[in-house]
């Protein structure tokens, strides 16, 4: 039994920021790496209202990095996957894992 | 910076304080990415757009903390606007912009009549030029004056 379950987006997200790591996931690459893996063009305002329910819930942290001058001199928000959010993930994907275990759609549509 | 004005003004307005400097960063990053790609135009009107989405998330997040208690309005309603605002950018970006010259039509219209109709006199401190006249009143009336 899973202890908290993921919505689609929050996975999303939480997987995006695990394949970057902490010193590459901030907002605009988060979308551009869910784009880019799954063809779905998220918006930017959804990976920051995404991330600030995610950090309420203790499932991710965020730091602000150094000043950059390609960003008019403002700096990044990192964000990084803490240990709450990692058992999340994984009790999503047993979840998930569980409920597809002996599916086979082709044979179902015919029956 | 490089980004629309505008969307910085708004943006600076609205995102909360301790998350403004790593928003208007983004916001600047990706339009000067856009304008290498697509050009200073194109690229102002796609973050012109995006600047209205941000907008409306800040907006809708922030309302969640608000008590919407109240009988003619609902948190769905508010969600199903802002859902469909997301999906259709280019009409939401068309009635804002209608919405605006509208405003700005009627606004243009005020300032000429009035202009035209209560302009000042056509000399120096015309507008302090005031008509008097003095009338005979019968006995026992009175006049109200300006202290």
């Amino acid at each position: 039994m899973a202890r908290r379950s993921l919505g689609e987006l929050e996975l999303l997200v939480l997987l995006a920021v695990v394949r970057l790591g902490e010193d590459r996931a901030y907002a605009v690459s988060i979308a551009e790496e869910i784009h880019e893996r799954t063809g779905r063009s998220i918006q930017r305002a959804t990976v920051y209202v995404t991330l600030q329910r995610l950090e309420q819930k203790g499932l991710v942290s965020t730091r602000l990095g150094d000043p950059l001058p390609e960003r008019g001199g403002k700096a990044r928000r990192y964000v990084r996957v803490e240990g709450p959010g990692l058992g999340a993930l994984d009790d999503t994907r047993r979840v998930l894992s569980s409920m597809w275990n002996g599916l086979d759609l082709a044979t179902e549509s015919l029956s | 910076m490089t980004g629309p004005t505008w969307s910085r003004v708004v943006l600076g307005a609205l995102v909360p304080r301790d998350r403004r400097d790593d928003v208007l960063g983004d916001l600047e990053e990706v339009h000067r990415q856009r304008r290498a790609t697509v050009g200073p135009f194109r690229a102002w009107i796609a973050t012109s757009i995006e600047t209205t989405v941000l907008v409306a998330a800040f907006v809708l997040y922030r309302a969640r903390e608000i008590d919407w208690s109240l009988p003619w309005i609902s948190r769905s309603d508010l969600k199903l606007g802002y859902r469909l605002m997301c999906k259709q950018p280019v009409m939401t970006w068309t009635s804002i912009l209608a919405i605006a010259v509208g405003i700005g039509v009627a606004a243009t219209g005020f300032t000429v009549f009035n202009a035209v109709v209560h302009g000042q006199l056509p000399f120096t401190h015309g507008d302090r030029f005031v008509r008097v006249s003095a009338h005979e009143m019968p006995a026992g009336w009175t006049v109200p004056m300006a202290p």
